[in-house]
């Protein structure tokens, strides 16, 4: 009798717990069954509620996330946006999407608007009919018909618009130094490989911490300043199209002159010796920490840079340099592909719908859209004096918590800058927007970002790896010049050669080759 | 199958299955998982007879074949991963596995209790811990900038050793990491078994005077004999199955040569690459493997009169 | 009735006592060190800069109390729900003269080898209608078949008269299960509950491939997001956590803690069940 009493108490108790989950799930369930724009209805359903013009069009989207949390829908800024785009917006930021987006993609569950990774798999999906293609819609656009025709070329396949590109410059690479260092060395900026090399062994002999030893070193970076270096000795930017045939860098004697000097560096112990296992991000630390006077990084990393130096030492402050002559005498800087992915518009998505999708993003770069996501809101994140937006200091972490991180960077439909109300910005912000303005005439543009490669797609990653093993080797001294030549000729026979063939091909038949 | 068991069983098979009924009840709810959860998600395994395309599906998709296998098999890179998959899986067969029973056989001769819980409780946090975090103590412990070893081998007049971008430390340490981090981990599920043992058994033992060695011997390892086999087939069943994140985050062109495996060469490949068929293909030859090693283990578990898991 | 130790008996526990402290010990140094640097400095290799700043941060976070109330929700319903189902299989298929049980348990063993992949699976949580609810990181993963193949050979190893007394009083299986095995099986439930709660506690990519609501993402996101920022995340945004009192270093020690603690102190608790002779006492009474 006891007995039996206790399993009923048991299964009661289970009971219950088992319809605490049912309420639970219920009470979140309206939400998401209420808006018809969320992920997983058709989207047949949301075209009804379209009909009525002048109701706000309801638009789910799949966003990277850069920040700790997502604001939860409905806050202050994204009714602005909301308000201003007549849009229901519909959110889902998430951290890792890199790891998510395969699946995601297979999984074909999506929402209106799917940011897409710069990876084989979206350029294959977009092939096969999967997202709409933008590009007839931009000329109809205020703003987003101004995109740099490098950037855009590197956003198509097939001549189509693969989304609308998350924009980010196309110049960036740069030498963020310790400016303070530089003065009391009375070092002026290297504008040469031979000035640069003085420039880091100054650092790297010199006692600059103060400590009484020679630990400081003169370059900090992590294994990807491989090509930047050879292209300092006049290889291509990665790839070339040079008489008909595309050339990638290493197999050109100016790489491996590249590869020479690295391992001139290293053996001097003027480049930080971890380079090649290290990552950038811990590499922050040991710059920050005064270990090192040079750290290579993009133009976005100044401001960041800055500040963390700054923090620990009050004295110090930093400054990029970018532009340096190569050893053939050019003056050159490395292009990239001018955008971090796209967001894309599935092709499940009704087509009367794509052109108020497009027109919402376009709208994001109006002056006051554009002002709200670089400012933020007047009176809460900045003044205007003189005209000029003039952030508030306390309002800073606000600003990036609520509208950078969440809203600015995940749209990205231009450069918002470029939009947005005058203004004055922190020094190192002006100076990495300085940078990236000033170099665009001196790129070289990586042409095979549009190109297309069904060997690359296969094995692509493979035969890097075979290249950046054996570049790393060479540098530390594991793999002599006979050596690195063979692992060259190996990746020739593994399908390097192929890869050419078949880039070139695609380079014909988009410019109507031979 | 029911039409082979009933022709080979001593009673009607209505009968029987009559006299079990609560059992089939008490069976449903977890068949009906396997088959909904497990089974139906299995017709994705056809994927790597196909070039899988999100856009069409896999009923859509092109058929290829062995296409994918081929390509696998003939990949220059197959031996190597081969071989270095199945040496790490190797040598956490041999030293992980045992550690992980003799912990437990060794905290079962404690008879402090609160030693017992503490060690007990010690060495069961380690596992989670995340391998980036693990990763950057191995780190903080043996790199030659700030590793703490080095610094002492310095101290002493030795060179620094170059752990983490050689190739012959590689394979240690992966195996080191693997046993610190999950031998107390490991070892609960035996430490369940031995109190399970009835305490009877011992005082019997005692009584006829056996000493700790015999009564380990022919008490306590007996009683968890089964758990010891049962554990050592379902591990072989994922022989090949190593801690890819564990590997990847600490793989360089230093180490590539002996730490490249199976799952870290097709996430660049299948994973960020999307080559989703690929990717599964690959599985599949693992889980074939895997299947092979069990159903051996299993049978010859069976020969030796034990009961096996299956 | 405990006989004296002999003098090789002291020499043998002392070697055990050793063993253990070392073990202990080697183990231990690194859960230290990781602790100390949730609260310190450890750039150099004495820890410097006390501050509780990568606590502070993590707890002032407005989703933390939330989602760790997602994330206690899905362990402990999850827990139940999973050690409910397993020991019904895991019985039923202990009882030796059940028809099929071979071919049932190879059919299980099978799944632990091959599974359809991420890909077919999320398509049957979503046809199921488990998408966008908590029951998606509870149902798809109820029961593990490693773990049900456990408890599966503990039941068996139960004295059979047991089972047998209880037929002939008239109890039927359910009963059974409930009266007389759960009450002598403590040792397996408290393990088996263990690795079911650990899973659930650390269920993070199911989160967000069956769940696209933020609000309902369990603690480990948004711990692996704070560590995923730390490490530069995918785009240009640099580090956001870079002006706090803190380092990089701290964060993810921190996280490592407070990611882990909840359920690390389960462990302690249930260890009173791995006592010997609590199956003794339970059949004599």
């Amino acid at each position: 009798m006891k007995k039996s009493l206790r399993i009923m108490s048991l299964s009661l108790c289970l009971a219950f717990l088992l319809s605490l989950g049912t309420a639970c799930s219920s009470e979140t369930e309206p939400s998401s069954t209420a808006d018809p724009s969320s992920g997983n209805t058709s989207a047949g359903e949301t075209s009804v509620s379209e009909e009525s013009s002048g109701e706000p069009t309801p638009i789910s989207m799949y966003l990277v996330f850069d920040g700790v949390e997502y604001p939860a829908p409905g806050n202050d800024i994204q009714k602005i946006i909301e308000e201003y785009t007549n849009t229901q917006l519909e959110i889902s930021a998430y951290g890792n999407y890199g790891d998510l987006y395969p699946t995601m993609l297979a999984s074909g569950d999506f929402p209106d608007v799917m940011t897409t990774l710069d990876l084989p798999i979206t350029k294959d999906a977009v092939r096969s009919g999967m997202f709409w293609d933008i590009m007839p819609y931009l000329d109809s656009t205020n703003n987003l018909k101004d995109y740099h025709p490098t950037t855009l070329e590197n956003s198509t396949v097939d001549g189509k618009l693969i989304g609308i590109p998350k924009v980010r410059p196309l110049v960036r690479r740069t030498f963020v130094y310790r400016k303070d260092w530089a003065d009391q060395l009375g070092l002026s900026v290297p504008t040469n490989v031979e000035e640069f090399y003085q420039f880091l062994k100054a650092y790297a002999t010199s006692d600059l911490d103060g400590n009484g030893q020679q630990d400081t070193y003169g370059l900090i970076a992590d294994k990807t300043v491989i090509n930047h270096m050879c292209f300092l000795f006049g290889a291509p930017n990665v790839w070339e199209i040079k008489d008909g045939q595309a050339i990638r860098n290493f197999t050109t004697p100016e790489y491996l002159e590249g590869l020479k000097f690295m391992k001139k560096l290293v053996d001097e112990k003027i480049l930080h010796p971890e380079w090649s296992t290290v990552s950038r991000n811990q590499f922050y630390n040991v710059f920050e920490d005064g270990t090192g006077g040079v750290m290579w990084d993009s133009t976005n990393a100044i401001q960041m840079l800055g500040a963390r130096v700054e923090a620990k030492d009050a004295n110090a402050s930093v400054d990029a340099f970018t532009l340096l002559t190569d050893t053939k005498g050019q003056q050159r800087t490395m292009g990239e592909a001018g955008h971090l992915g796209w967001l894309s518009i599935p092709s499940v998505v009704p087509e009367e719908k794509v052109g108020k999708i497009v027109e919402f993003f376009d709208k994001t770069a109006d002056e006051e859209m554009a002002s709200l996501l670089v400012w933020g809101v007047e009176g809460q994140h900045y003044n205007v004096e003189n005209g000029n937006a003039v952030p508030i200091d306390e309002a800073a972490q606000n600003y990036e918590d609520t509208i950078r991180y969440p809203y600015k960077l995940p749209f990205s439909a231009v450069n918002y800058e470029d939009y947005a109300r005058p203004g004055i910005y922190n020094k190192y912000q002006q100076r990495a927007l300085d940078i990236d303005r000033e170099m665009l005439e001196y790129m070289v543009p990586n042409p095979i970002f549009p190109l297309d490669s069904q060997t690359y797609f296969e094995m692509g990653k493979t035969l890097d790896q075979i290249i950046e093993d054996a570049s790393i080797k060479f540098v530390s001294g594991a793999l002599d010049e006979a050596g690195f030549l063979a692992e060259v000729e190996r990746w020739r026979t593994t399908g390097g050669d192929k890869v050419a063939q078949e880039y070139m091909d695609s380079y014909n038949a988009i410019h109507g080759g031979k | 199958m029911a039409r082979n068991s009933m022709t080979l069983a001593k009673e009607p098979l209505w009968k029987s299955i009559l006299r079990d009924r609560w059992l089939y009840v008490l069976l449903l709810p977890g068949l009906l998982y396997f088959i909904i959860y497990k089974y139906l998600p299995m017709f994705g395994l056809i994927m790597s007879f196909q070039d899988y395309k999100p856009m069409f599906g896999v009923l859509k998709s092109p058929w290829v074949g062995f296409k994918h296998f081929e390509r696998f098999f003939s990949d220059p890179s197959f031996f190597m991963l081969f071989r270095n998959t199945l040496i790490i899986a190797f040598y956490n067969l041999i030293l992980y596995f045992p550690f992980t029973i003799i912990l437990a056989l060794l905290l079962n001769e404690v008879t402090h209790m609160k030693y017992k819980r503490v060690v007990q409780t010690v060495t069961y946090m380690p596992h989670f811990f995340s391998w980036v975090v693990i990763a950057s103590l191995t780190y903080k412990l043996l790199s030659t900038e700030v590793g703490m070893v080095n610094g002492i081998l310095e101290l002493m007049g030795y060179e620094p050793v170059n752990f983490l971008t050689s190739a012959q430390w590689f394979r240690p340490i992966i195996v080191f990491q693997g046993i610190w981090r999950d031998l107390g981990w490991g070892s609960i599920i035996f430490l369940s078994a031995i109190a399970a043992i009835d305490i009877q058994m011992y005082e019997v033992a005692i009584v006829e005077g056996a000493n700790r060695m015999q009564r380990l011997w022919y008490v306590t390892l007996p009683s968890i004999k089964g758990t010891i086999i049962t554990i050592l087939i379902l591990r072989l069943g994922r022989f090949l199955d190593l801690g890819f994140e564990q590997i990847y985050v600490q793989l360089n062109a230093m180490n590539r040569e002996v730490g490249e495996i199976f799952d870290t060469y097709i996430y660049t490949m299948g994973v960020v690459g999307g080559q989703y068929s690929y990717n599964v293909a690959v599985g599949m030859f693992k889980s074939i493997i895997g299947i092979i090693l069990v159903i051996g283990a299993n049978t010859l578990a069976h020969k030796l009169g034990e009961e096996g898991v299956y | 009735m405990k006989p004296k130790k002999s003098a090789g008996e002291r020499i043998a526990d002392s070697i055990i006592y050793l063993v253990l402290g070392i073990v202990a010990l080697i183990t231990l140094f690194p859960i230290i060190y990781v602790t100390i640097m949730s609260f310190c400095d450890t750039n150099r290799y004495i820890p410097e800069n006390f501050s509780l700043g990568a606590y502070e941060y993590i707890f002032s976070t407005n989703t933390f109390l939330r989602s760790i109330g997602v994330s206690v929700y899905i362990t402990i319903v999850g827990t139940l729900l999973s050690m409910l189902l397993t020991s019904f299989m895991a019985y039923a298929l202990s009882c030796k003269q059940l028809r099929g049980r071979s071919l049932i348990l190879f059919l299980v063993v099978f799944t632990m080898m091959f599974n359809g992949g991420m890909i077919p699976t999320f398509l049957v949580v979503k046809g199921t209608g488990l998408f966008n609810s908590l029951w998606s990181l509870m149902i798809p993963n109820a029961i593990s078949a490693y773990n049900m193949i456990l408890m599966k050979n503990y039941f068996q190893e139960l004295p059979e008269e047991l089972k047998e007394s209880a037929r002939i009083d008239g109890c039927h299986e359910i009963r059974i299960v409930f009266q007389i095995i759960l009450p002598i099986s403590l040792p397996i439930m408290a393990t088996i509950g263990l690795f079911y709660a650990v899973s659930k506690w650390n269920i993070f990519m199911e989160a967000l491939l069956y769940i696209n609501k933020n609000q309902l993402w369990p603690v480990q996101v948004l711990l692996r997001n704070i560590i995923f920022v730390l490490t530069g995340g995918l785009g240009d945004a640099g580090s956001e956590i870079y002006k706090m009192s803190f380092s990089d270093e701290s964060m993810k020690a921190a996280v490592i803690v407070v990611s882990s603690l909840p359920i690390v102190i389960v462990y302690p608790f249930l260890q009173k069940y791995f006592t010997k002779g609590l199956l003794m006492g339970s059949v004599k009474g």
